[in-house]
């Protein structure tokens, strides 16, 4: 007999914290929906693991390691084998490096440690039979690979809308809407949501959990219940929300509302149409991965060296500076990627090393996590390996990371491949998939 | 110019907390949606004050002294300048401390320090704001809940479609305020203010009921999570029941309706707002003695036969509420009838609770009154308020229970029933000239 206990908290920072996922600093000035935490317990014949979601942009690993060590002390004590991962919202606190932080920041980040615990300790009094139902869908209406070859044989990400030099997407992806969807006492107590498509299309300065938390609020609101529903974020290091051939503000918290409710309304559906999961006991098998990092060539450094002399006197732009910024040839933009690729040389290390973890129920069903942001393609590889019936992978999991982009990526260029400090080397997908499907076996 | 600053916490407690509101013990078992704090702090040239609203069916004296010595503790300076009231839902926490399990332990720890954490984000989340305000004189999910029968007396929630029912025992103010926070040109919080008692689920699911769905239909129809702060009007002798329609009133269902139909009419009022040009922010406290019940011998006499008469009846099973009274359930009599030996043999003479008026110059005025009074006290209170608008809210501030109007004594009905330390007739005397003078 499975049970399950579930429980929900605000993480929403104070005015002031920054906001990240852009290069510019941007402190929150107000607040459009809450950043919470999604905790779930599930245990099954003694054998006890779970899930904690935030609506953050990533987890540094002193939050990881801060998350887990606090969920021990606080007697939980699977916490290791909890996949604890992020949404990607980029309107959420700085939440990676704690050099970085002031007094805003670390009282959010000292708060979302809290709100774990605190989610996961009800979440573990809140137990009660459950059983487990899948449905999927083979349509991603919002969601584009955002990497396009261009006439000049190059990959742009998010080329100008409408450019008439874009040939086209670089590749395709999978995109299945996975739900898993948990009832207890004959109803629907929580979805666990796997979508590919990286969270930001919110922009400013404004506090907001982007399309994931709009999903919640469109299925809550259909279903009349504040059912949790865990955005459990599939490989999207090369898939966005931009739609290259509709010329429109495509930023903007009306586009993760609307996003959010064709996303809530497409899980709608999949509830009339759920099948029961055979689920069998619960296994977990942690790993760990070691990636390694970009190498800088003399060229390249001499090269950015060049750019950063010759630029040094042209203004700065305002307003929020994103990839996109990149495509456009924006001069502020590119001298900061520029200084990250002198950085990448300086400070970087030779690797990193990650924890994958499994969790699965019997053959039926398995969740795989992966550090960072690997594009899709990693987990189409692992999905066409896993044994199991049903295969959920979790990106921003477990592990601090970066882009994984495929290995023939780089060569062709875009944003996700730019060096900056402990990005990954060509190689880190191969290695990255071949760790993950030992891990599954 | 107002600074204002916002936050929601969860309150939801673990499964097995008790939850509040019925004669019967139900540990809670599953959610059919959080239940929350609401915080607000607002300052004005170095004065603060604000709200806390909870999601519960009330405040115990212990509970409130809880949360307020741990926001004390936590720094906060103008706890007692703070407005701290109860939705009433019957779908929350019971605080129990004599036999506390513990679930309902970490519930009350986990509920004072939400408190804690939501005002201290407010706080720190301080931004210019406004005030805007609309109303409407029209009400539609509530009704007067004392009828006048036939035979001269009052009962309250009579069974539907009773033949015998002659008509409400009063009327009421139907109007629902609206008081909108906007900050940087947009609404970053709601204030209803309407009489209603909140009691439509039942059973041993957690929820916010009626208060929360209007939240939630509130902040779809926004696209944002404005909170919204359920300011509830003296609802004593007000709920939800529609006697002319016999069909079950008491599930989910219904706080869904009732909370989207509500939702639905904040969302148009916030389409007419006028703004509420702030004055100078000024509060004042008073201390107030509420007399308590006196059982009279021939009263505790005949209780004490009812129970010896009655000692070999089974047991009624399910959720033990007021409409049992109404429907002769011999439990639920029972249950009275101890109440009554109880209120003679353990009330004290009175109770002191603590009433507060905020106010904005002239403009605008919040009133507290402790426990559930009768929806003629707020009218009362109302005529004789110097503010343009007046915002009272019950459940506040202090420990209370029913306060009904003087006359209601003789005509019997559930919330008249004498318990421990439950009101004497002429409470809502004393109660009504003690807010009038604090105006």
């Amino acid at each position: 007999m499975l049970n399950i206990g579930l429980a929900v908290e605000i993480i929403t920072p104070p005015f002031g914290a920054g906001l990240i996922g852009y290069i510019n600093f941007r402190p929150a000035n107000g607040v459009l929906d809450d950043l919470k935490v999604h905790a779930m317990v599930m245990e099954k014949n003694g054998r006890k693991t779970g899930f904690l979601v935030f609506d953050v942009l990533h987890l540094g690993e002193y939050m990881f390691t801060g998350i887990r060590m606090a969920l021990r002390a606080a007697g939980i004590d699977f916490a290791d084998d909890v996949i604890i991962s992020a949404t990607h919202t980029h309107t959420g606190p700085q939440s990676r490096n704690p050099n970085n932080m002031r007094d805003p920041e670390n009282y959010a980040c000292q708060g979302m440690i809290d709100a774990a615990v605190r989610a996961m300790t009800r979440a573990a009094r809140s137990m009660a039979p459950a059983e487990l139902f899948f449905a999927e869908k083979d349509e991603n209406p919002c969601a584009f690979v955002r990497r396009y070859l261009m006439k000049n044989g190059k990959v742009v990400t998010n080329p100008t809308r409408c450019n008439p030099d874009i040939v086209g997407p670089e590749t395709e992806f999978d995109r299945h809407v996975r739900v898993l969807a948990v009832k207890q006492y004959g109803r629907i107590s929580a979805l666990l949501v796997n979508i590919a498509n990286h969270c930001d299309t919110v922009g400013g300065t404004m506090v907001s959990a982007d399309w994931p938390g709009r999903m919640e609020a469109e299925i809550r609101y259909a279903l009349k219940e504040d059912v949790p529903v865990f955005a459990l974020t599939d490989a999207s290091g090369n898939i966005n929300h931009f739609d290259v051939h509709q010329k429109i503000d495509q930023t903007n918290y009306d586009e993760a509302v609307r996003i959010g409710r064709i996303y809530g309304r497409i899980v709608e559906d999949l509830l009339d149409k759920l099948e029961p999961v055979d689920e069998g006991e619960i296994e977990v098998s942690n790993t760990k991965v070691v990636i390694p990092n970009r190498k800088v060539t003399d060229a390249e450094y001499a090269e950015a060296k060049k750019y950063l002399e010759d630029t040094k006197d042209v203004p700065k732009s305002g307003g929020d500076l994103t990839s996109e910024g990149l495509a456009n040839g924006d001069v502020t933009v590119c001298r900061c990627f520029a200084q990250m690729l002198l950085d990448c040389r300086d400070k970087s290390l030779p690797s990193r090393t990650c924890r994958l973890t499994r969790i699965n129920l019997g053959k039926a069903l398995a969740f795989v996590s992966l550090p960072g942001e690997p594009f899709n393609g990693i987990a189409e590889a692992i999905r066409k390996a896993s044994p199991y019936k049903h295969t959920f992978v979790i990106e921003l999991a477990q592990s601090e990371s970066v882009y994984v982009p495929m290995r023939d990526c780089f060569a062709r260029g875009g944003y996700e491949t730019t060096a900056r400090p402990n990005t990954v080397a060509p190689e880190a997908s191969d290695v990255l998939i071949a760790a993950a499907v030992a891990n599954l076996q | 110019m107002l600074n204002i600053g916002l936050a929601t916490e969860i309150i939801t407690p673990p499964f097995g907390a008790g939850l509040a509101g019925y004669f019967n013990y139900r540990p809670a078992r599953g959610v059919y949606d959080d239940i929350t704090v609401r915080a607000m702090a607002i300052e004005q040239n170095g004065r603060y004050t604000g709200f806390l609203t909870f999601d519960l069916c009330y405040f115990l004296a212990p509970v409130l002294r809880d949360v307020k010595l741990a926001l004390k503790a936590a720094g906060i300076t103008f706890v007692e300048d703070i407005i701290i009231s109860a939705t009433h839902t019957h779908t929350g926490t019971a605080f129990r401390f004599d036999n506390a399990n513990e679930a309902e332990a970490a519930a009350l720890k986990l509920t004072s320090d939400a408190a804690v954490r939501a005002m201290k984000r407010a706080l720190k989340s301080m931004a210019p704001g406004e005030f805007f305000y609309a109303e409407q004189d029209a009400n539609p999910c509530a009704y007067v809940r004392r009828y006048k029968m036939k035979n001269g007396a009052v009962v309250t929630n009579p069974t539907r479609c009773n033949p015998d029912i002659v008509g409400p025992e009063t009327d009421f103010d139907k109007h629902i305020r609206v008081l909108a926070v906007k900050q940087y040109d947009r609404i970053s919080a709601v204030m209803v203010n309407l009489a209603n008692h909140c009691d439509t689920v039942g059973g041993d699911f957690v929820s916010a009921d009626w208060p929360g769905r209007m939240e939630a239909e509130i902040r779809y129809q926004l696209k944002q999570d404005v909170p919204v702060f359920p300011l509830t009007d003296a609802s004593g002798n007000i709920n939800h029941f529609d006697v002319h329609h016999k069909i079950d009133q008491t599930n989910y269902n219904e706080a869904c309706r009732i909370g989207r139909i509500y939702g639905r009419i904040v969302v148009e009022l916030l389409k007419k707002l006028e703004p509420v040009p702030a004055g100078k922010l000024e509060i004042s406290h008073a201390a107030v003695e509420l007399p308590h019940y006196k059982v009279t011998k021939d009263q505790y006499a005949a209780a004490k036969k009812y129970l010896e008469d009655t000692k070999n009846a089974p047991v009624t099973k399910g959720d033990l509420t007021s409409e049992g009274l109404a429907n002769g359930d011999v439990t639920v009599l029972r249950h009275f009838a101890q109440r009554m030996i109880n209120c003679a043999e353990k009330s004290t003479k009175s109770r002191v609770c603590k009433i507060t008026r905020v106010n904005f110059g002239k403009n605008l005025a919040f009133v507290t009154l402790p426990g559930e009074p009768f929806n003629g006290i707020a009218q009362e209170i109302r005529k004789k308020s110097p503010y343009a608008k007046t915002i009272i809210v019950e459940l506040a501030q202090s420990e209370g229970c029913y306060v009904p109007m003087h006359d209601c004594f003789d005509r019997g009905g559930y919330e008249v029933q004498p318990d421990v330390n439950t009101m004497a007739p002429e409470a809502s005397d004393v109660l009504i000239a003690a807010s009038v003078k604090n105006l």
